[in-house]
């Protein structure tokens, strides 16, 4: 019996990272919907990104702090363990300590940290700034400066401020993410407004946004899928690899916070909850996944090498 | 308990507050119209007083910043005196109400022969009554009407049976007698008036604005017409919030008072520059959405807003003035055009009568652009209407200096050097005051295609001298203050451009959506009429071009004007469009958008000049 099967006009772009390092990464170019091996090709798996931060998180729950409690406040000696003790394939470097009202490091600071990880360790950074604002715009021109030719990948654009970073992008060589709330059109506005920059779509990412499991997963779900049927459809406009945030949306919840012991063990509950959003998302479709917890990401690679064998 | 007196400025006006009012009430109670989008429930920020004198207490308002407290500016909603107060209203927060100027309705002839006006004047001649002929005074004009070729059963009104019997003795038993076609009933009888004519007056009931129109009932011919902002704003902005500001104690008379207020304002002007009489008058047809008619009879529309939605009358019967409180002669009927349902009503079965549409086999799109959007399509067989919230933004409502389509308007521009003035035309040719729809259409499409601002409305400020920052936003210089009437820059800003592209959005997404739904292309559209004060023309190419309007073929496309006030002119004068409009309101269909899923993605995907599918403008990527 012929199984039938669904052809699509579109590709999802490739999107190379540091690839001028034998540890570089290609994203997307797959032209089927997430993990249907059985209808097109698939050619890069989904990954996982370390989130390490450029100064000692204080606001981490003490359960994913555990893990890596020799090396917070150390972001370069925090990539190497990463890379070296549990072989991390991408990091993404977290600048909170940029933020205005946190530490307020200045944009040569976090540039010099940039270059030191960039030259402590092989693998694709993406780089988060601290949010929207002036600062955001200086943070990442100066990170983008400095990691000229490394092809980092730098979060985030947003529809109020995009200019500055598609600049950054297109002078240094760089990739960026394009963040928008969780919305069909506005992801594809979105997209529109960059390419009128001339910044090639084939270095732009999509963060549709989203929430922790129980808090709006699965309308990230359905919107991530709509963009995929959308793209695979052959809307230029959107045929972009995915990238999720989960780490800071999952260790926030209620859930992970509660020390209820009908609850059961808390650990156990937040590492489950971190899995169990990270695995919907790349039902949906995601691309890189952005995690903390070593033991749910141990889980996810599993789960993602087992769902990749077809 | 206590009472305060607020005196307000600059007109000087002293009223008398409860303690515990607010400025708001002392306002609301003067009678001077104010701005105030929300209906004084604190979120809108329009209602901006000066306090001068007094003791006051404001509550907490994000949109009153430290320097404005500092300078006595308070929102007057959340504002109350703690002592006799004095205030001042500034320019911004008042509505301006005394713009007069002839309004464009459609260009619909109508023969003088077909003429068969609401109410018909019959010029009798009777026989003097004798003992052989001795019949009532009524009976003997009844007779006189039947030979004059009145058929059927003959009523008359009791004030007309009171004068009669003086009336036909003083004028030698000559009279005119004033028949209401619907029902053959004596509305009115004068002396013979030797050609003197009749008026009737047609009214477009509108959220934002109110359109009086005279009109001539014997030659169908326009006297004057007039324009004034309907004065319920200062009560909300859309009906949404008049009807929850009618849910307030005495909120419904109100709001029915200053509707009354609002028309009897444009009738004096008309009476004063027309140099006609308001005795003159002998009939009037109303035509407004279906909120509006109920406020106007102080009928209460609070199951309008609650699913499912159902107003308390769709059809009124001819009513005379004095039981609506128009100030007309009292005994004048009043019609009312039948509206479809809670939000498509009688000013849209009196745009569809006056554009010929429910004539013509051709698949028509309507589209009237007004505080809310409606959207009609269909051809003489069927018809289906739905009805979305656009805001008053194509009015000049919630636009910096945005006004309604009057003189002073400006209502084209031309951009032909980014770093010098637009070249502007402006309604009455003198100086500019504000920026009508027409220019707003304009204005977004020159300053997208020049590249003044992105496809999201954001300005590229590096790129023109015309764009500066203004307070906390960007804004591009429409006329600099030396060519202006009031000496101050006219500007539109990126915020006044969010709300267009918002407002322009809703009427894409009703248009998409309606379309969508019956599975017609664009392309199948045949005629594709915009109704709408925007102002005397309407540039379709540019409304195309920033997506309010289908990029169909452009000789498709016809502008109405004010169709709700060209078919109330037409209910005047024919029984023809009377009857239409009754057969309208029955047939059309009302699709309920917001049970229609997809009209959210259909609007968030048009919030894009033009759309965030550029395959549905194609002539636009050339």
């Amino acid at each position: 019996m012929d199984i039938p099967l669904e052809k699509h006009k579109g590709k999802i772009r490739t999107v190379e990272l540091r690839k001028e390092s034998p540890s570089g990464l290609a994203i997307g170019g797959q032209d089927c919907l997430a993990l249907h091996l059985f209808e097109g090709s698939y050619p890069n798996k989904p990954v996982i990104a370390w989130e390490i931060t450029d100064t000692d998180p204080s606001k981490w729950l003490g359960d994913v702090r555990k893990p890596y409690k020799d090396v917070l406040g150390d972001p370069v000696g925090w990539a190497k363990m990463v890379r070296e003790e549990h072989g991390a394939k991408i990091i993404c470097l977290n600048l909170i300590g940029t933020d205005p009202n946190k530490d307020d490091k200045s944009p040569e600071e976090a540039a010099s940290l940039l270059k030191n990880i960039l030259s402590a360790i092989d693998i694709p950074v993406i780089v988060k700034g601290p949010g929207p604002g002036e600062k955001q715009n200086d943070v990442l021109a100066a990170c983008a400066e400095a990691a000229s030719g490394q092809s980092c990948l730098f979060a985030a654009a947003v529809e109020e401020q995009y200019k500055t970073l598609v600049a950054s992008c297109m002078a240094y060589g760089h990739a960026l993410v394009a963040e928008t709330p969780i919305d069909v059109n506005l992801c594809k506005q979105l997209n529109i407004l960059i390419s009128d920059m001339n910044l090639s779509l084939d270095r732009v990412v999509i963060d549709p946004l989203t929430g922790g499991l129980g808090y709006g997963l699965e309308y990230t779900y359905s919107v991530m899928e709509r963009i995929r049927l959308q793209a695979l459809g052959g809307d230029e406009m959107m045929q972009n690899p995915f990238i999720c945030f989960i780490g800071d949306e999952v260790w926030k919840v209620k859930e992970v916070k509660a020390d209820d012991p009908a609850w059961g063990d808390r650990e156990k509950r937040a590492i489950l909850w971190e899995i169990a959003t990270a695995t919907s998302l790349l039902y949906s479709g995601a691309d890189i996944l952005v995690m903390r917890h070593p033991e749910a990401i141990k889980a996810v690679n599993e789960a993602i090498d087992d769902l990749m064998k077809g | 308990m206590n009472s305060f007196k607020v005196t307000i400025n600059p007109f000087n006006k002293t009223v008398e507050i409860a303690e515990n009012s607010s400025l708001y009430d002392a306002i609301h109670k003067s009678g001077i119209p104010i701005h105030a989008d929300c209906g004084g429930e604190g979120k809108c920020g329009k209602c901006r007083v000066i306090v001068d004198k007094g003791d006051y207490r404001s509550e907490k308002n994000r949109l009153v910043t430290p320097e404005d407290s500092a300078r006595n500016i308070v929102l007057a909603c959340r504002t109350f005196p703690g002592s006799d107060i004095t205030i001042t209203i500034p320019d911004k927060t008042l509505l301006p109400y005394d713009y007069i100027e002839p309004l464009r309705s459609c260009p619909i002839a109508i023969k003088a022969e077909t003429i068969d006006p609401l109410v018909k004047r019959f010029s009798l001649r009777l026989e003097e009554p004798s003992l052989d002929d001795n019949i009532s005074d009524l009976e003997r004009v009844k007779r006189g009407l039947k030979k004059a070729g009145v058929s059927g059963a003959i009523g008359c009104s009791l004030a007309t049976m009171r004068k009669l019997a003086p009336l036909l003795r003083e004028n030698g038993w000559m009279c005119d007698i004033y028949l209401l076609s619907a029902d053959n009933s004596i509305v009115d009888a004068g002396r013979p008036s030797g050609g003197s004519r009749k008026l009737g007056i047609a009214i477009d009931i509108g959220t934002t604005t109110v359109a009086t129109e005279f009109v001539d009932l014997e030659s169908g011919r326009s006297i004057a017409s007039h324009s004034l902002y309907n004065r319920q704003i200062s009560c909300g902005a859309d009906i949404i919030h008049r009807i929850v500001f009618s849910q307030k104690d005495d909120g419904l008379e109100k709001l029915r008072s200053l509707i009354l207020a609002t028309i009897n304002e444009t009738v004096k002007k008309i009476t004063g520059e027309s140099g006609r009489p308001r005795e003159d008058i002998i009939c009037a047809v109303l035509s407004g959405n279906t909120t509006m008619e109920h406020l106007l009879l102080a009928i209460d529309p609070k199951y309008i807003r609650e699913e499912p939605y159902i107003p308390a009358a769709t059809r009124f019967p001819i009513l005379t003035a004095q039981a609506v409180g128009l100030d007309i002669p009292p005994h004048s009927p009043v019609m009312l055009t039948p509206s479809v349902g809670s939000y498509v009503g009688g000013d849209i079965t009196s745009g569809v009568t006056a554009s010929g549409m429910n004539n013509s086999d051709q698949l028509t799109l309507f589209m009237d652009i007004g505080t809310n959007g409606e959207i009609v399509i269909g051809n003489s067989e069927w018809m289906i209407a739905c009805a979305c919230s656009a805001g008053p933004a194509f009015e000049g409502g919630g636009i910096g200096d945005g006004m309604t389509a009057t003189s002073g308007a400006i209502e084209s521009v031309k951009i032909f050097d980014m770093n010098r003035p637009p070249v502007l035309t402006v309604i009455g040719g003198g100086q500019p005051r504000g920026i009508c729809g027409s220019a707003m259409i304009d204005l977004m499409s020159e300053l997208y295609y020049c590249g003044l601002i992105n496809q999201k409305g954001k300005f590229n400020p590096d790129i023109s001298k015309m764009i500066r920052k203004i307070k906390n936003t960007l804004g591009y210089i429409v006329a600099p203050k030396e060519r202006t009437e009031h000496g101050k820059d006219i500007v539109i800003t990126e915020i006044d451009i969010a709300n267009l592209i918002r407002a322009k959005g809703a009427i894409w997404a009703g248009v998409s959506t309606l379309l969508k739904k019956l599975e017609i292309p664009f392309g199948d559209l045949q005629r594709v009429l915009i109704a709408g004060g925007l102002g005397n023309s309407l540039d379709i190419e540019r409304s195309v071009s920033i997506g309010l309007l289908p990029d169909v073929e452009r000789d498709k496309f016809c502008y109405l004007g004010n169709a709700s006030l060209s078919g109330a002119r037409l209910a005047l004068l024919s029984e023809k469009a009377r009857r239409e409009l009754d057969e309208i309101a029955s047939k059309m269909t009302y699709v309920d958008l917001s049970t229609t899923p997809g009209y959210m993605d259909e609007f968030v995907a048009a919030l894009f000049i033009p759309h965030t599918d550029a395959s549905l403008f194609p002539s636009m990527s050339s």
